[in-house]
């Protein structure tokens, strides 16, 4: 029987802010980013009748949003916070809302702003502020500072597990690259071979600059509205077919294994599920690439490949233009911009309204993947252009 | 010999931990109710809930759940040593702790590879643990 949330809800409005270097606050760029995905929805704000808020590192967006956007009356209104999970959530959380009447028309921002003028990307930390831990100064004295050197180690174990290698990341940086050439809105577009990637410098080995994302200021919004209305409304629906999401609590004990086998493995195949299809049916993805190794094991994860086998198969040519599995084709938070979860979530838009131009790639199904902290929290949507069978029309 | 980490002056909660690498030991916290032990310090036991903590001498004796080369500074510590070899510890008692593995070129070092506990010095009189490779994970050729 096929599952009630299966093509219940469509993303109808899309609302891209500039990105990059862009040094206006968080909440003012989220403001924009509403405005922009009603008018591309063709709606008018008091259509809305849900805001969720989602701010990155910067913090500077909260549930006052509401007052800044002028909107009066709303009947669903939170600030959520799963890491790059959360625009997915958001996505999930705004759907069951739809499909269940507490409200009809719901936008899901995120934004942040954590570049500053004169200020070295590199000089942003994505370092947490978790519960108090009275050692987490020896963390530092340590060397495990922020989250980059844990993706690192990850990295490196499935490197000592498996065999992947430097070139195996470095297809993912590459293949990436290659898309974002084809993206106006891409930050890095010049393209890049093997060589260039090798003589960046590294930051904790295996990762050389390249295999991390770039750090963005912006705004991204998405509007979730029910399948039928969506079909009224001024753009292409984008159904959300399927949906899960997987936690993984860092246990800090031996014999886990959470950074080789993730969350992922358990968010897809609930999510394949509910859009009652397979893997195999899945024409494009879009991945949260906060590293090359996300990328890698997440494909794994998700069953494009057996684990451990996920290097050899971004090797092979699968993601890039004209490969078999086109993946981050904006250019992911690698080299287009990174706006968390709705780095991937924003390409899949375009792309399953059919609107990626030149690097437009076949779109029938979109798997998307959202991914926080070290690894441990995820969402996975899948979308597509049609409805399922049988629903609507 | 680096120069001080003074900063990390022990308190209430730490104190059990660094005067045990004063004293030569690596001390975890280990639960009184389900004999289960954790890393970093906890008020209250991760698996049974429980607040009856003590803190317990373990082996110093794991494995390498994996390991990194830092490259860059990030604490005066690092000054002069990079690459710095960051590494992820099983323990025999089944904690995972953050480190640096020493006395081991980053190219000899393997998941899996059986490492103990050793201790770093600091001018200021106090002490951290670090692991180092047991004997016989190294070919001669190296170190």
């Amino acid at each position: 029987m096929q599952h009630p949330m299966n093509s219940a809800v469509a993303i109808t409005g899309l609302g891209l802010t500039e990105m990059g270097r862009v040094y206006r606050d968080a909440e003012d760029l989220a403001a924009e980013a509403v405005f922009l995905a009603l008018e591309d929805a063709g709606l008018h704000k008091s259509d809305l009748d849900g805001l969720l808020i989602n701010a990155g590192i910067s913090d500077g967006v909260g549930v006052p949003l509401h007052m800044t956007l002028g909107l009066q009356e709303l009947d669903l209104l939170t600030y959520m916070q799963g890491y790059g999970s959360t625009a997915g959530q958001m996505v999930q959380y705004a759907a069951m809302a739809v499909a269940n009447g507490l409200a009809t028309t719901v936008c899901c921002v995120f934004a942040d702003s954590p570049l500053k003028d004169k200020q070295r990307s590199g000089a942003v930390s994505y370092a947490r502020s978790g519960p108090p831990n009275v050692m987490a100064s020896l963390d530092t004295v340590y060397g495990f500072t922020g989250a980059l050197p844990k993706y690192a180690l990850a990295a490196q174990r499935h490197m000592d597990l498996f065999g992947t290698t430097q070139e195996h990341l470095a297809a993912v940086a590459i293949s990436q690259r290659q898309w974002a050439g084809m993206n106006p809105r891409a930050s890095k577009r010049e393209p890049l071979d093997l060589d260039a990637y090798n003589a960046s410098p590294w930051v904790v080995e295996p990762f050389h600059v390249l295999d991390c994302c770039l750090v963005s200021n912006g705004a991204v919004a998405v509007i979730v509205t029910s399948a039928e209305r969506a079909r009224d409304l001024k753009q292409p629906p984008v159904y959300l077919r399927g949906f899960a999401q997987a936690h993984n609590h860092d246990t800090g004990q031996a014999g886990h294994d959470p950074l080789v086998h993730t969350a992922g493995a358990r968010s897809a195949p609930r999510a394949l599920a509910m859009a009652d299809v397979n893997v195999s049916d899945v024409s494009q993805c879009q991945i949260y690439d906060c590293y090359t190794y996300t990328v890698i094991v997440t494909l794994e994860d998700y069953g494009f490949c057996e684990k451990g086998e996920g290097g050899p198969f971004v090797a092979d040519g699968h993601l890039g233009p004209g490969g078999a599995l086109p993946t981050n084709t904006g250019g992911g938070e690698l080299s287009s911009f990174y706006m968390w979860g709705m780095t991937p979530i924003s390409e899949a838009v375009i792309q399953g309204r059919g609107q990626g131009g030149e690097r437009q790639a076949p779109n029938d199904l979109i798997m998307v993947s959202g991914n926080g902290g070290v690894l441990a929290y995820h969402s996975t949507l899948i979308l597509s252009p049609h409805a399922a069978q049988g629903v609507g029309r | 010999m680096s120069e001080s980490i003074a900063w990390l002056e022990p308190d209430e909660h730490s104190r059990p931990f660094l005067d045990g690498a004063l004293a030569g030991e690596l001390r975890m916290q280990n639960c009184d109710a389900c004999d289960g032990w954790m890393y970093p310090v906890k008020k209250r036991c991760q698996h049974c809930g429980s607040t009856d903590l003590a803190w317990r001498a373990v082996s110093g004796r794991g494995t390498l759940y994996s390991h990194a080369c830092l490259q860059r500074v990030y604490h005066p510590r690092h000054e002069g040593r990079l690459p710095l070899m960051l590494a992820w510890i099983d323990l025999e008692e089944g904690v995972r702790m953050p480190s640096n593995l020493v006395n081991c070129n980053p190219a000899d070092a393997k998941v899996g590879m059986a490492v103990e506990v050793t201790f770093e010095q600091f001018a200021d009189g106090t002490s951290i643990p670090v692991f180092r490779p047991q004997e016989g994970e190294l070919s001669s050729s190296t170190v």
